[in-house]
């Protein structure tokens, strides 16, 4: 089960982001995406995420588990309305949109799995309060808790801890390990590299292409060197 | 008090006009809640606008029969409704630019075609509606209205809803691809029919007026979303019943007075409702629950 990128070019017709990108990530890793502004941190999350095609090359998400199968791509700005008529447990029930279908009814287990999200971001006591009324970090929380009932084997972060407190992202952090220890496969584009430090895997990402290597390697700076693509086989550790 | 109502029961045309009314609100009750919530209200009313040329045009060439009416009103609604965002993105005109260009260039042909007749057409009646005259074939279509809509909006529920507040995340949740582009010519359609059975009673200035301002009231009174819908849709059949009742006793014209009643609701709501009014936000909801025990 692993994530599997075959001379994969980004970008758009008129304005390649970046090409060659090989490598294999393993499942049950938890991988995040360096590089500076630009250098197509986002446009990768949103080609695996499928919301953008691929120029050429491909990108195959291989999972073993049936329900694991599907991808969930959590973007730096959510198209979530912020004056939405939710609660924290609604929003968090939405994340059961891909089994239930139009008419499904959400089952004991479909409820507890909320709870435990829930409970998991820290949010349960207050999942009856309106999603308005949220602050940032209690807001990507409660996205976080959508994530852990969407169930997915393959879960895409961008920037997931630009816009929350210091606690909050603790919590986030612990999410994300829990998440990796039940098996899936995290990948988050994250600017700050205090917060990659984190992650047990760094794929950065240059105008030179990408590159896959272990968080306590050596520092960042020696490793920006001329190459165009280089591939990079990463387990968790 | 319960003299003020007999014009319902001792009036047939009134009780046309109610029973018409009371469909076209609970048709509009969910329409208004999903349009304001996707921050649509003004594209509503453009497509309500719409509907002039074509209602024109039938009513010229077939004597104003209510059938033909109906059906002139909705190609032309429907043609601007699908040409001006294509068109507006072609032209690089901002969207809400060109739906005012769209709208208005109907609004003007439409009172043109109306005056070719020389009088045939009620110009009056095509502009803001004949709510007591409403007859047969146009209380039928409310009623259908009402019916298909109810239907229609229970069917794509779910991804409308996750459309309207986070379609983001309906694209990439991995749930059904169709599922969105599904709802939304779902919506879209039932507004446009929601739209067409108003015009008779509204015409083509206040046709949206019904589905709107009920939904845009009904944020003051709940939170979630079905609780909306219901407050909307009452809301919706007291104004018009309101309406209707003092355009009876002070022979106000029937259209304005259902609108004007409608619009004191919003007022009223925006004022005194439970949720995020005025004076819930002046007191505090703890203060206010303090007094209400």
């Amino acid at each position: 089960m692993s994530l599997i990128l075959n001379d994969l070019a980004i970008g758009y017709p008129n304005h390649l982001v970046m090409t060659g990108i090989c490598g294999t990530i393993q499942s049950s890793s938890a991988v995040a995406l360096i590089g500076q502004n630009g250098a197509g941190k986002s446009t990768l999350l949103r080609t695996l995420s499928g919301e953008q095609t691929p120029v050429s090359g491909s990108c195959v998400w291989d999972a073993s588990l049936k329900r694991h199968r599907s991808i969930a791509w959590l973007p730096q700005h959510p198209s979530l309305r912020p004056d939405a008529p939710l609660t924290v447990r609604e929003l968090a029930a939405m994340g059961l949109w891909a089994r239930l279908g139009l008419f499904g009814k959400p089952c004991r287990h479909d409820q507890e799995r909320i709870d435990q999200a829930l409970d998991m971001v820290g949010l349960a006591d207050i999942e009856k309060q309106q999603v308005d009324t949220l602050s940032g970090g209690q807001l990507q929380r409660a996205l976080f808790a959508r994530l852990t009932v969407q169930d997915c084997g393959l879960i895409l972060l961008d920037e997931p801890f630009s816009a929350v407190d210091g606690a909050s992202q603790a919590k986030l952090l612990e999410v994300i390990h829990h998440w990796v220890g039940e098996g899936r496969t995290v990948i988050a584009a994250i600017h700050d590299l205090e917060c990659a430090r984190h992650f047990p895997l760094w794929w950065e990402l240059s105008k030179f292409g990408a590159i896959m290597r272990r968080s306590d390697e050596k520092p960042l700076s020696s490793l920006t060197q001329p190459m165009r693509a280089v591939s990079g086989v990463a387990h968790s550790s | 008090m319960i003299g003020l109502l007999t014009p319902f029961f001792d009036y047939e045309f009134m009780t046309r006009a109610a029973l018409g009314g009371v469909a076209l609100a609970v048709a509009g009750a969910p329409l208004g809640v999903f349009l304001v919530m996707r921050r649509m209200s003004l594209v509503g009313d453009a497509v309500g606008h719409a509907v002039l040329p074509g209602a024109a045009a039938a009513a010229l060439l077939s004597g104003g029969n209510t059938l033909w009416t109906t059906l002139g009103a909705a190609l032309t609604g429907t043609m601007v409704f699908m040409t001006a965002g294509p068109a507006s993105r072609a032209l690089r005109l901002p969207e809400d630019a060109g739906f005012a260009v769209f709208y208005l260039a109907a609004l003007a042909i439409g009172v043109m075609i109306a005056s070719m007749g020389g009088g045939v057409i009620d110009l009056d009646k095509l502009l803001f509606g004949a709510a007591l005259a409403i007859d047969n074939t146009a209380l039928a279509l409310a009623c259908t209205a009402a019916l298909v809509t109810a239907i229609g909006i229970t069917l794509v529920y779910r991804p409308l809803l996750i459309d309207t507040l986070d379609p983001q995340f309906l694209r990439a949740s991995g749930g059904a691809k169709w599922a969105g582009p599904v709802a939304q010519s779902v919506f879209f359609g039932l507004l446009a029919l929601t739209t067409v059975a108003s015009f008779h009673a509204l015409g083509a200035l206040m046709s949206i007026g019904l589905t709107i301002l009920p939904a845009i009231a009904a944020r003051f009174w709940a939170k979630s979303v079905p609780g909306m819908i219901l407050s909307a849709a009452s809301l919706g059949i007291g104004g018009v019943l309101a309406g209707l009742l003092v355009s009876f006793h002070l022979a106000a014209p029937v259209g304005a007075a259902i609108v004007s009643c409608l619009v004191g609701l919003v007022l009223a709501s925006s004022l005194m409702g439970p949720n995020q009014s005025l004076l819930t936000r002046s007191f505090g909801k703890t203060s206010l629950a303090h007094r209400a025990s």
